[in-house]
């Protein structure tokens, strides 16, 4: 394995990270600009190999955001089943629509949440009755379309899935959903905002709202996707939820950050993850107001406490991990009373006794010394 | 700027496509579309023809969700598959398939055009256009996997499963096409100190 003073120019070419860092791609910038100016000598093999890598170039054909839209639009409709059935007590949906409530330049929303949205299946596996597919298809092969329910009244509305899961919807809002949820997923579609208390099974209930998919076994949550809002939120009252961008990111926007977090985050209770819709940015955060998990068991009068210990408290209440510097807070003594205040106000309450301050980051508090001594 | 999903989130969404979800699916096709197209253009230069397969691909794919297997890779998987439905569509309209040639026998459209950003001494633009020309002229199965490497960032063994070869061979080919430059290059270089430019660039305009 030579070392890279005794790289020649194919080698260089060759080398994957030097490839990337040519063409723009590189998180090692420094590493190779740092190399060229130590290695005098080796400056003009790598610019040719630079050379050599810029020429590999192709003209990009660039097919347009619309383009793409239409044929992925095209391959829908195509894949889509068939009939539309009419009931007189819900509703049934039949086309697939697009609803671009976001910039066209960056994601491109492949879920009809304004319109409405379909339950596909392959038409060929209907008469096949013994294959793994029929527990999508209804028993009589009859298509499953979904039901929508729709809150237009400016109170909350209850109403129950098929599993007995709870949906609390909020005004201006609507669920779309499988009357007969199937036996390898409960699915359902929400613009808007609802609260959810999920029955727990084996079967995963997913949410799909606002570009993120809320997937659960069984918890309370409540998802907030408003069309006209810049982001969506999930917030987690109980029990744990993953949560996820339903798009990849945007291979065609330049501006988008490559380093953007592809991975679903997980949120616990008194967590919250909020959706940038413009930049597509998911980010980990805390509740609006955080709840005391368990109220019966914590103290919060305090008298000539180390602020570590009231901190741990904190942590223990409401389920949020705290950091801190213990040492350099263990001379900060707190005396207080701080049961009725949020947990917000208890923290600007603490750094004003200590002179310091704290920052929520990443579902967490960083808590920042203040001088205590 | 290539940026494509990470691999594990690419296998992701084909294992959710595996159970059903169509979103799944359409989440693929979005993300490898430009590329898949602009690949395909290498077989056949109309863009129509290139959409329309890309459909049928993805609607083949959706017909076949439940009995489908895993890929170890699904970009390599999706590249393979475009060029074996563009060349089987090719094949059926040419000579070629009556004559019976393997599949050894395509031709590639690739155009390399330099990326003449960040290079302003004319020495540079003039060897750029030349390492350009070079590369055009290179052989077909070379200037393939210069294309896959260079242009769609793929890995070796990527490559190696687009172009039913081994990854050594893939690794080799690529080696000499870039030795080759590099041996013409330095070659002009000498040339052109002697003040032989003008001469070499008519030669090499052949």
């Amino acid at each position: 394995m030579k070392n890279f003073e005794q790289y020649n120019v194919e080698d260089f070419v060759l080398n994957k990270d030097f490839q990337d860092w040519v063409q723009g791609n590189s998180r090692n910038g420094d590493f190779w600009l740092a190399f060229v100016q130590q290695h005098p000598e080796l400056s003009e093999t790598i610019r040719l190999a630079e050379l050599v890598i810029r020429a590999m170039q192709v003209q990009p054909n660039a097919v347009s955001d619309k383009i793409i839209r239409e044929d992925i639009n095209r391959f829908m409709n195509r894949a889509q089943a068939v009939s539309v059935e009419t009931d007189q007590r819900t509703h049934y949906l039949k086309n697939w629509g697009n609803s671009l409530a976001y910039r066209a330049a960056a994601v491109i929303s492949l879920l009809g949440l304004l319109f409405t949205a379909v339950w596909f299946y392959n038409s060929p596996k209907v008469a096949n009755l013994s294959s793994p597919l029929s527990s999508y298809i209804l028993p009589l092969a009859s298509p499953a379309a979904l039901a929508e329910t729709v809150n237009s009244t400016n109170r909350p509305l209850r109403l129950v899935l098929s599993d007995n899961s709870l949906v609390i919807l909020s005004p201006n809002s609507s669920l779309k959903y499988a009357p007969h949820f199937t036996t390898t997923e409960r699915r359902v579609y929400l613009t808007g905002e609802a609260q959810f208390n999920v029955v727990k099974k084996t079967i995963p209930f997913k949410v799909y709202a606002g570009g993120l998919v809320t997937q659960v076994l069984g918890t309370s949550f409540v998802v907030r996707a408003y069309e006209q809002d810049a982001k969506a939120t999930v917030q987690v009252r109980s029990g744990r939820v993953s949560v996820y961008k339903m798009n990849p990111i945007s291979a065609q926007d330049e501006t988008v950050p490559s380093n953007l977090d592809a991975t679903a985050i997980i949120l616990t209770p008194n967590q919250m993850a909020v959706y940038e819709r413009a930049d597509s940015r998911l980010l980990k955060s805390i509740t609006a107001e955080p709840i005391v998990l368990q109220p019966e068991a914590i103290e919060f009068d305090f008298t000539e406490t180390p602020l570590p210990a009231v901190l741990r408290q904190l942590e223990r209440a409401y389920g949020i991990h705290f950091q801190f510097d213990e040492e350099a807070l263990q001379g900060c003594q707190i005396t207080a009373s701080l049961s009725n205040e949020t947990m917000y106000e208890k923290l600007t309450i603490l750094c004003k006794l200590v002179g310091g301050s704290y920052e929520v980051v990443d579902g967490q508090v960083i808590i920042h010394a203040g001088n205590c001594r | 700027m290539k940026q494509r999903i990470p691999p594990p989130q690419a296998q992701q969404l084909w294992q959710d496509y595996r159970t059903g979800d169509i979103y799944a699916l359409a989440n693929l096709m979005q993300a490898y579309y430009t590329d898949l197209y602009n690949w395909g253009l290498r077989f056949c230069d109309e863009s129509e023809i290139v959409r329309d397969c890309l459909q049928e691909l993805f609607l083949t794919l959706w017909q076949k969700q439940a009995t489908i297997g895993e890929v170890d890779d699904v970009a390599a998987y999706l590249f393979k598959t475009v060029k074996n439905h563009l060349l089987m569509e090719f094949r059926k309209k040419s000579f070629l398939h009556t004559l019976g040639l393997t599949d050894e026998h395509y031709s590639l459209e690739v155009e390399f055009s330099a990326d003449f950003r960040q290079v302003e001494e004319e020495h540079e633009t003039y060897r750029l256009r030349q390492l350009e020309q070079l590369l055009n002229q290179l052989p077909d199965r070379q200037r393939e996997i210069i294309y896959l490497r260079f242009y769609q960032n793929l890995d070796f063994d990527q490559i190696a499963e687009i172009m039913q070869i081994g990854k050594q061979p893939v690794y080799n080919l690529l080696h000499k096409a870039i030795k080759h430059l590099r041996e013409y290059a330095l070659l002009t270089l000498s040339w052109a100190l002697l003040g032989w430019n003008s001469f070499f660039a008519a030669f090499f305009a052949d």
